[in-house]
């Protein structure tokens, strides 16, 4: 007697698929189709709505998985100043993380962006819980901000009402004291005792000397190099520039004093993009439109020169002299930038 | 610190219920019969598929282990933006935060019912690893996936489940970013 399906109870097992089937054909079709209840499928639906959610955010986390995941990588390559500004927009926007900030805090402290490091620690730190080792890196690097900025404010307060002519000696004797204290953050000393040195060799003695005590000071090897730049001497000039430019592509002082010895060297097309950059990130940065619109004369481009300039104007810069005759084609560039 | 495992499935019902609807669908996508299907039950075992037995090793293996792929592949999906936020960032405010929190957590949930359960392990083991028809090559890829089935149970009394589902959440991002 053949055995009856097990489901229906009526037809016999058909074992055609399956030796050790216990239903017939027609009750094995309907329960292959096993159906999935309303309320399942109501459930998959709105698992499939969550899933084209997660999909569509899908570019954006990435992308800022990966500011954050090459923040270091990408300052090690010179790129501080962007990859700061980045972190910061996550951070506005992921205001209660910790970790954003101390990611911040790291790379701005280790590349010498203080000002950022400062105002990280004050929009973005205080009042969080953090580790033990946390709070104990946050200490340090608001010692290091403390001391760089008493120094700061220190040099400010000399040249706040000095007379140029007759307290700059008191300034050098009161910068060459701070030197000698350890509440004064000496690298900046000693860039300060640059800008006040009686000469514009001993002042590239100073800014070396700062550059060498904090090779973040990058814009203090770019005053340096001024200097030789001036006195003919190109190749120190740009043994400096590139050291300091392989530390921080986004200095504005550094890629301009390379788009100056870029252009003297006759790459006028190299010295265009270095001055552009410059521009890009300090357009009111001292002599940084200048050299930009300097650039673009040599590179041809009067149009964008003459609406560079003007923006320049509008904002306020007031252009030299002698720049006004180097556009005017009554100055050589060699005669601008060398023998000042 | 251990906690009863219907109380974790309660918390994480969602996984659960793809769980056995994978289960479901493979049997349908390998014709097979099913009987019974219970999405979610509040006693122990909190979620089952009852189908018709084969003898058909591929089919044994998909149907045991359909569940793990497709829990595995949703999971990640649904939880990436929020492991960005909430795992990477250590953040849960912001624009946005309670959709990503809500993916997080079932897409943590989806990824904790990864794992097959020792029943599926003991019918692959009887399907495939003791079936003479079965040739050696397969038996030798299949046993993995069998071990792994067992270390997956008895690790979960360890939250070995949740380590699995964090470790794809941490994962899954920086496999991306390989590519990228």
């Amino acid at each position: 007697m053949e055995e009856q399906c097990q489901y229906c109870q009526i037809k016999s097992i058909d074992r055609g698929d399956n030796p050790e089937s216990v239903l017939c054909r027609e009750c094995r079709e309907q329960l292959i189709r096993y159906p999935v209840p309303k309320k399942i499928m109501v459930a998959a639906v709105i698992l499939a709505v969550l899933l084209i959610i997660a999909l569509l955010q899908f570019p954006n986390r990435i992308r800022e998985y990966k500011i954050y995941r090459q923040a270091e990588t990408n300052a090690q390559e010179g790129i501080i100043y962007s990859t700061l500004v980045e972190l910061e927009e996550l951070c506005a926007k992921y205001s209660d993380s910790e970790k954003l900030p101390l990611k911040i805090l790291k790379i701005a402290m280790e590349y010498g962006y203080y000002d950022f490091a400062a105002y990280t620690v004050n929009t973005y730190l205080q009042g969080k819980k953090l580790s033990e080792w946390e709070y104990d890196e946050v200490l340090k690097a608001v010692a290091v901000i403390e001391k760089y900025y008493a120094t700061y404010d220190a040099f400010e307060a000399l040249i706040q009402d000095a007379d140029q002519e007759n307290d700059v000696d008191r300034i050098r004797q009161e910068l060459t004291r701070m030197e000698q204290e350890n509440t004064f953050y000496r690298p900046l000393v000693s860039y300060y005792q640059g800008m006040v040195a009686k000469d514009q060799s001993s002042a590239a003695v100073q800014y070396l000397k700062a550059y060498q005590e904090d090779s973040n000071l990058t814009y203090a090897a770019a005053q340096a190099a001024n200097y030789y730049r001036r006195t003919g001497d190109l190749k120190t000039a740009r043994t400096y520039l590139e050291e300091a430019y392989g530390r921080n592509r986004e200095d504005p002082e550094v890629l301009r004093g390379m788009a100056i010895v870029e252009m003297l060297e006759g790459n006028s097309a190299e010295g265009l993009t270095m001055a552009e950059e410059a521009y890009r990130l300090s357009p009111e940065g001292q002599y940084v439109a200048d050299t930009y619109l300097v650039a673009l004369m040599e590179n041809g481009k009067t149009k964008e020169m003459e609406q560079v300039k003007k923006t320049g104007t509008e904002s306020g810069i007031t252009w030299d002299e002698q720049l006004e005759e180097f556009l005017k084609g009554k100055m050589t560039l060699a005669d601008y930038y060398c023998g000042e | 610190m251990i906690i009863p495992g219907f109380v974790i499935s309660i918390l994480t019902f969602p996984g659960v219920v793809v769980h056995e609807l994978a289960h479901q669908l493979f049997c349908r996508w390998c014709k097979i019969p099913v009987y019974q299907v219970v999405y979610f039950q509040m006693k122990n075992p909190c979620g089952y598929v009852l189908h018709e037995r084969t003898n058909d090793p591929v089919k044994n293996f998909l149907t045991a282990m359909g569940p793990f792929f497709i829990n595995t592949v949703l999971g990640a999906l649904l939880i990436l933006p929020g492991s960005v936020q909430v795992v990477a960032f250590r953040s849960i405010a912001g624009t946005g935060s309670i959709l990503n929190l809500l993916l997080v957590w079932i897409g943590i949930s989806v990824l904790m019912h990864a794992f097959p359960s020792t029943g599926d392990a003991k019918s692959m083991v009887s399907c495939i690893l003791k079936n003479p028809e079965v040739s050696v090559p397969a038996k030798i890829l299949a046993a993995p996936f069998i071990g792994l089935i067992y270390l997956g149970a008895i690790g979960s009394m360890f939250w070995l489940d949740l380590v699995y589902a964090i470790a794809v959440a941490l994962a899954i991002p920086n496999l991306i970013l390989l590519f990228l």
